[in-house]
């Protein structure tokens, strides 16, 4: 699987991780839809049926990212609900010297399990 | 606040989608003239674009003038005011939510506990057609006092935020 999603300034590139330890989608531009589940949940249902199939954990990197809109946030809460439904792994990279970053992605840390289904990482932070 | 920095930034705006990524911009590029801190600056253009959203979704656009849509951006070193401003229906569902939001966030010992709150229901009930997470975000990461009043029929939301 290797593809890249556009919709007006977010593109996402999707692709298996170099080493084919993940499904990797690195997200880069804006999410400012009025309705960014309804555009994105295509995106995420193709992702996760390829990392259930592939059995692989699914790899989000918001690094490059300038902005997301609260609605953003609120589709990737039901895409943590449906991957945990489907046992498929979610790893969440931040750029933690990005503040609106740091603080939006460590909220989400209140998603995480003991079992790991959802991990939150956070890099470069001064 | 300071004598030395005062700004101010007014704007009627058309209730169009589009616009809201157009001002958040350009507040993001008259603030990074004015502050040093970039974390500040994307704090109060992220403010602004929650609420121009809130206001683009829930305003009343039918049966009102919409020159009551207005932006204000203001302030001096030591602090920014944004207030926006839309036509509403006084009785709709949606302006009585959008109150009992900003109330609800005050009733929280601090704004991290409204949002994770938030975030926690929309998990728990399945609400991810309705986010309802811009204010509480407002107060979170924008670390600021949200007031909402509605007067003669416009909602007006100022929030301050402190550099």
């Amino acid at each position: 699987m290797k593809q890249t999603f556009t919709h007006q300034s977010l593109n996402i590139e999707i692709s298996p991780a170099d080493d084919g330890s993940a499904l990797q989608m690195i997200w880069g531009g804006k999410s400012n839809a009025r309705s960014p589940l309804q555009i994105l949940e295509p995106v995420f249902q193709e992702a996760q049926a390829y990392a259930a199939e592939a059995k692989l954990p699914l790899e989000m990197h918001f690094q490059d990212m300038e902005h997301f809109n609260s609605s953003t946030i609120t589709a990737l809460i039901a895409l943590i609900q449906q991957l945990r439904d489907s046992k498929v792994q979610l790893r969440l990279h931040y750029n933690a010297a990005l503040k609106w970053q740091k603080m939006s992605f460590d909220a989400l840390k209140v998603f995480e399990t003991p079992d790991g289904m959802l991990q939150i990482f956070g890099k470069g932070e001064a | 606040m300071s004598q030395d920095i005062c700004f101010r930034i007014e704007a009627p705006i058309a209730p169009n989608w589009p616009n809201i990524e157009l001002l958040r911009t350009s507040v993001l590029n008259c603030l990074a003239s004015i502050f040093q801190d970039s974390s500040f600056c994307d704090s109060v253009s992220m403010i602004t674009s929650e609420l121009l959203e809130n206001a683009v979704k829930y305003g009343d656009w039918d049966d009102s003038d919409h020159s009551f849509f207005k932006l204000r951006v203001s302030g001096g070193e030591d602090q920014v005011q944004v207030h926006v401003s839309n036509p509403v229906d006084a009785g709709s569902a949606d302006l009585k939510s959008l109150l009992e939001t900003v109330e609800q966030i005050g009733r929280f010992e601090n704004p991290a506990l409204a949002y994770q709150n938030r975030l926690k229901e929309i998990a728990e009930r399945g609400e991810v057609g309705v986010s309802r997470l811009g204010l509480p975000r407002i107060a979170f990461e924008g670390n600021c006092d949200i007031k909402a009043e509605v007067v003669d029929g416009v909602l007006h939301i100022r929030t301050l935020s402190r550099n």
